[in-house]
């Protein structure tokens, strides 16, 4: 692929003596949607965290091999703090900083980096609310604390705060888990909106919704990649009995391996 | 009504009966020292917080005021020298807990809790007040700030890990680095529980009595400076209890009553504070 949005090569991923990435090798291509698939507990949110360094935070996390974003080695030609201003975040949980407005949430990034103040800020931030459809809902009441916000605006608002300081990559982790079916189709078609001109990487068990979002994927298990390819590809087994079936093989391999004990 | 339920019943009593005894209990323990202190402070009126005590044996009990500057000097020192020192170790602890320092700290913190206070009077007594040659407001507060130092330390503490991992997160994903994190999201998320913490530090502060014994002196008829001998509440009551002066015993009463009052109230603040704490 030329010019990946994000390329990550030989990626093994350990927390302390436990593997749970295997050789890990992906290239996300410039504005579309990537949707990263898989049951509980497989990697895909270590993946997810991996991208933008987020999993320093665990100090038993180790990370070998090699990840792009941008043509930029992120662990090797970049400050941690920097990564933020290629990749920006969402989760799972709406987590806007509930001591901080809602415009305060909004306008941490640029004013943490630096980027503007002032009026250039309130353009940022105004636009920022614009992109993630919360402007109109919120214009009147910036100063009101951001927990005062419904679930789903909560979540709206996270991915303002990610989008203000413009970053090229979004990472979505199942953003969509915590939030009513309303809600739900509101952050899908922002993530179609956004799509042309981000690119998103989008972490989620539930295979209708990458069908519904994603340009293409991968479907992971037990920390390695079984699957890759265009979403309509990707899907040819479908989904839940692709599971299955490695899961019983798992057990499979399992119980051989106790019967030759 | 079968032998079975009779002793169901026979037991409820009993459970019921030692609830009752702890209750009453409790109870008389907050209501005597108010009742015989207010009877005093109310005899005395508004002299007992503007006067010094009067000569033993007389009609009048006088007051307490270079007792009460005393304390509110030594305590606020106290706090002043505690609170900064107890709450960046509870942040380095909170934040490195793997390291040898952040484990040595710790258990340096909770050692200090456990020692019994006297301890800690001789300690400052034999560092501090052997070498100035005089007891002082200062060593005093020295040796309250060695109690209340463990107290803030795991409030703080506290504080922070109570704080759900996923607005770390949120920080980290900004790009924030770990110190900002801490001191511009963590801390200000949590402000009352660090507020909290800096409320009981007073409190204990205020009725730790063991610790200012050989340290503070005794100075009730006057205010000395920082360098000079002064008092505390808890001292006063202790110094005047054991006299056989009836006037002074109630000079006692009277300052235990403010004791049993402010401490009351201010552990109730820090109960209502500390509940309301959500995530």
């Amino acid at each position: 692929m030329e010019n990946p949005a994000v390329r990550i090569q030989n990626l093994n991923v350990y927390y302390g003596n436990e593997q749970v990435l295997f050789n890990i090798n992906l290239s996300v291509p410039k504005n579309s949607v990537y949707a990263i698939l898989g049951p509980s507990g497989c990697g895909k949110s270590t993946l997810l965290r991996t991208i933008n360094r987020l999993i320093e935070l665990r100090p038993e996390a180790r990370v070998e091999g090699k990840v792009e974003i941008m043509g930029i080695d992120v662990y090797k030609e970049l400050p941690r703090e920097q990564v933020a201003r290629l990749a920006g975040m969402v989760f799972q949980m709406p987590n806007p900083l509930p001591h901080l407005s809602i415009y305060d949430n909004v306008a941490l990034g640029p004013r943490l980096h630096g980027v503007a103040k002032g009026r250039k800020l309130d353009e940022i931030v105004r636009e920022a609310l614009e992109q993630a459809g919360l402007w109109e809902e919120v214009k009147n009441k910036l100063k009101k604390p951001a927990t005062s916000l419904s679930g789903g605006q909560q979540q709206r608002l996270c991915i303002a705060r990610a989008l203000a300081l413009r970053p090229p990559v979004l990472l979505m982790d199942e953003p969509t888990a915590n939030l009513d079916p309303v809600n739900e189709s509101k952050i899908e078609e922002l993530i179609r909106k956004l799509s042309r001109e981000t690119t998103i990487i989008i972490v989620t068990h539930d295979p209708e919704q990458a069908k519904r979002v994603a340009n293409r994927g991968a479907i992971i298990f037990k920390g390695k990649i079984v699957k890759e390819n265009f979403i309509d590809s990707l899907f040819a087994v479908p989904y839940h009995d692709l599971i299955q079936k490695l899961t019983l093989e798992e057990r499979m391999i399992i119980e051989a391996l106790q019967e030759k004990r | 009504m079968n032998l079975r339920s009779i002793k169901n019943e026979i037991g409820f009593l009993l459970i019921v009966l030692s609830v009752g005894v702890i209750l009453l209990a409790i109870f008389s323990l907050i209501i005597v020292p108010l009742i015989f202190g207010f009877k005093v402070i109310i005899e005395t009126g508004p002299a007992f917080f503007t006067t010094a005590p009067a000569a033993p044996g007389e009609e009048i009990p006088g007051g307490i005021y270079y007792t009460l500057i005393g304390s509110f000097v030594m305590i606020s020192l106290a706090v002043a020298i505690a609170f900064p020192i107890g709450f960046l170790t509870g942040v380095y602890i909170n934040e490195y807990p793997q390291t040898r320092l952040a484990i040595l700290a710790e258990s340096a913190s909770h050692f200090l809790s456990e020692v019994p206070s006297v301890i800690l009077g001789i300690f400052i007594y034999a560092t501090y007040v052997l070498a100035t040659k005089k007891t002082s407001l200062i060593a005093g507060a020295l040796s309250l700030s060695l109690a209340i130092l463990p107290y803030t330390v795991v409030q703080v503490r506290e504080s922070l890990r109570v704080i759900p991992f996923i607005y770390r997160e949120a920080a980290h994903s900004l790009g924030l680095p770990k110190w900002k994190t801490v001191f511009f999201v963590l801390v200000p998320m949590n402000m009352r529980g660090i507020l909290v913490g800096l409320l009981s530090a007073f409190l204990r502060a205020f009725s730790e009595t063991a610790p200012v014994l050989f340290t503070a002196g005794a100075a009730f008829y006057g205010f000395y400076g920082l360098d000079g001998p002064s008092s505390t509440l808890p001292l006063l009551v202790w110094n005047f209890a054991k006299t056989p002066y009836e006037n002074w015993q109630k000079l006692a009463w009277g300052a235990s009553s403010i004791l049993a009052l402010v401490s009351i109230s201010l552990s109730l603040i820090i109960r209502k504070a500390a509940k309301e704490v959500r995530f």
